[in-house]
C-alpha cells in the first residue's frame, strides 16, 4: 500500500518518488508528482532552497494485516450504504467505492 | 414544527457578511474585477488573512518559502484559488463556536470542505467554472449552521429523532420540522445575495431538477460522494439518494471517478487547515 510522506531534504534519497509537486517560493514548478530523484535532482533542490519533499512510501502488509484491513473495508462500505436497498444509482457507487477501497491496498 | 415564515424573520435578524466577503462572493459572476484593491482590502482583515495563508503554507501546495501576504499568496496559489478561500474563510468565521457542543461544527466543516474539494474537483474535470463549484460546495449546507444557530431547540429534537430513526438529517428535519436545511440555506442565501447559482444549488441539492442549473446537479453530486468517502462528519455515516439525472445532465462517467477521488483526497488534505486552530 503506497502512502505519501513528508520528508526532510536531507532524508531524500535517489530512487524516492514523489507524491506531490515541488514548487520553489515564487510557485514556480521545479519536479512534478511522479518524477523518480537522483542525486543530480537533489542538489538542484538544494540549490533552490528546498527544504522537504513529499514522496511516495511502500507500506508493506502482513498478509494478516491485509486481511484484517479488506474486512475493515467491506464493514465500512455496509455500514455507509446500509439503508441503500436496491437503489441501481447507489449499487454503482457501493462497488465502484469498495474497489476503490481494496485498491488502496495494493 | 416550523413555518417558512418564521425561518424568513429569524433570517432577516442574521448579521450581514462583512462588505470585503460580499465583494468577494459577489464577483464569482462578473468578469471585469479589479484584483489590486480587492487584495488591498483583504489585507486589512487579520481574521481572514491568517486562515487564507495557513491553507496557502499548507504541505499540499508544496511551497518551499512561507507565503506571508495575501498579495504573495495571489502570486502563488493565483486570484481565482485565493478568492475561494477567502469566501469560505469569511464565512466560516460568521459562524463563531457556541456554548451547545451537540451539533459537531468541526465535523461540518470538515464535510463542507469535503464538499467544495469533490465539487472543485468535478468542475475541473467537465470545464465548469472551479470557484462557483467549490464555494456552492462549500455553502451547500448552511442551512443546518442556521438551523442550530437560530432554531436550536427545535433542532435539538431533529437531531435526537434522527438518533432514534438512524434516518439522514434530511428526513428527521422534514419530520420533526416539517421543512428542511435546502430551505433555510436558501433564505440565508438569498439574504447574503449570494450568487444566483450558488442559491440554486443549495436549495435543490438534494432533489436537482433541470432548470436548477448545473451548479446543483454538480453540488448533489459531490455531496453525496463526500459522503461515501467519509470525509468529516456529517452527523450520521450514511449515503444519502444519488440522482441518476443529474448524473447524466453532468456526462459523468463511473470509470473516472477512482481518479477524481485520489485528487479530492489530496485537495481535502491541504484546505482541511482552513478549520484548523
Amino acid at each position: 500500500m503506497v502512502t505519501a510522506k513528508r520528508f526532510p531534504l536531507e532524508q531524500l534519497e535517489a530512487g524516492m518518488v514523489l507524491a506531490r509537486d515541488v514548487c520553489d517560493a515564487s510557485g514556480g514548478r521545479l519536479l512534478a508528482q511522479g518524477a523518480e530523484l537522483s542525486d543530480a535532482t537533489i542538489a538542484s533542490l538544494r540549490r533552490r532552497g528546498v527544504d522537504y519533499a513529499v514522496v511516495a512510501v511502500e507500506e508493506m502488509l502482513t498478509p494478516e494485516q491485509r486481511a484484517a484491513r479488506e474486512v475493515e473495508i467491506r464493514e465500512r462500505v455496509e455500514r455507509l450504504f446500509r439503508k441503500a436497498g436496491n437503489d441501481p444509482m447507489l449499487l454503482k457507487l457501493r462497488v465502484t467505492l469498495q474497489d476503490y477501497r481494496l485498491a488502496g491496498l495494493e | 414544527m416550523l413555518t417558512i415564515d418564521q425561518v424568513a424573520k429569524a433570517i432577516q435578524q442574521v448579521p450581514s457578511l462583512s462588505a470585503v466577503v460580499l465583494e468577494v462572493l459577489a464577483s464569482f459572476d462578473r468578469e471585469n474585477i479589479e484584483i489590486a484593491g480587492l487584495v488591498q482590502k483583504l489585507g486589512q482583515d487579520q481574521g481572514l488573512t491568517a486562515r487564507v495563508l495557513r491553507v496557502a503554507n499548507s504541505p499540499f501546495y508544496g511551497m518551499s518559502s512561507k507565503v506571508g501576504s495575501i498579495k504573495e499568496a495571489v502570486v502563488v496559489l493565483g486570484f481565482h484559488n485565493v478568492r475561494s478561500l477567502v469566501a469560505a474563510a469569511g464565512i466560516i468565521g460568521q459562524f463563531p463556536e457556541t456554548e451547545h457542543p451537540d451539533f459537531d461544527r468541526i465535523g461540518f466543516w470538515q464535510h463542507s470542505i469535503g464538499t467544495a474539494a469533490c465539487a472543485l474537483v468535478l468542475a475541473k474535470s467537465l470545464g465548469q467554472n472551479q470557484a462557483l463549484a467549490f464555494t456552492a460546495g462549500l455553502l451547500h449546507d448552511i442551512g443546518k449552521l442556521a438551523l442550530d444557530a437560530y432554531f436550536h431547540e427545535d433542532f435539538q429534537l431533529v437531531l435526537a429523532h434522527r438518533v432514534a430513526e438512524d434516518s439522514t438529517l434530511l428526513e428527521a428535519e422534514r419530520t420533526v420540522l416539517g421543512l428542511d436545511h435546502t430551505l433555510v440555506g436558501h433564505e440565508l442565501a438569498k439574504r447574503w445575495k449570494f450568487p444566483a447559482a450558488i442559491q440554486l444549488a443549495i436549495r435543490d441539492h438534494h432533489q436537482p431538477e433541470s432548470e436548477s442549473g448545473p451548479l446543483a446537479d454538480l453540488v448533489h453530486v459531490a455531496n453525496v460522494l463526500c459522503h461515501a468517502l467519509a470525509i468529516g462528519n456529517a452527523g450520521y455515516e450514511m449515503v444519502p439518494h444519488l440522482s441518476s439525472s443529474a448524473w447524466s445532465r453532468l456526462g459523468l462517467d463511473w470509470d473516472t471517478m477512482p481518479a477524481l477521488w485520489t485528487e479530492t483526497e489530496q485537495q481535502y488534505a491541504g484546505l482541511s487547515l482552513l478549520i484548523s486552530e
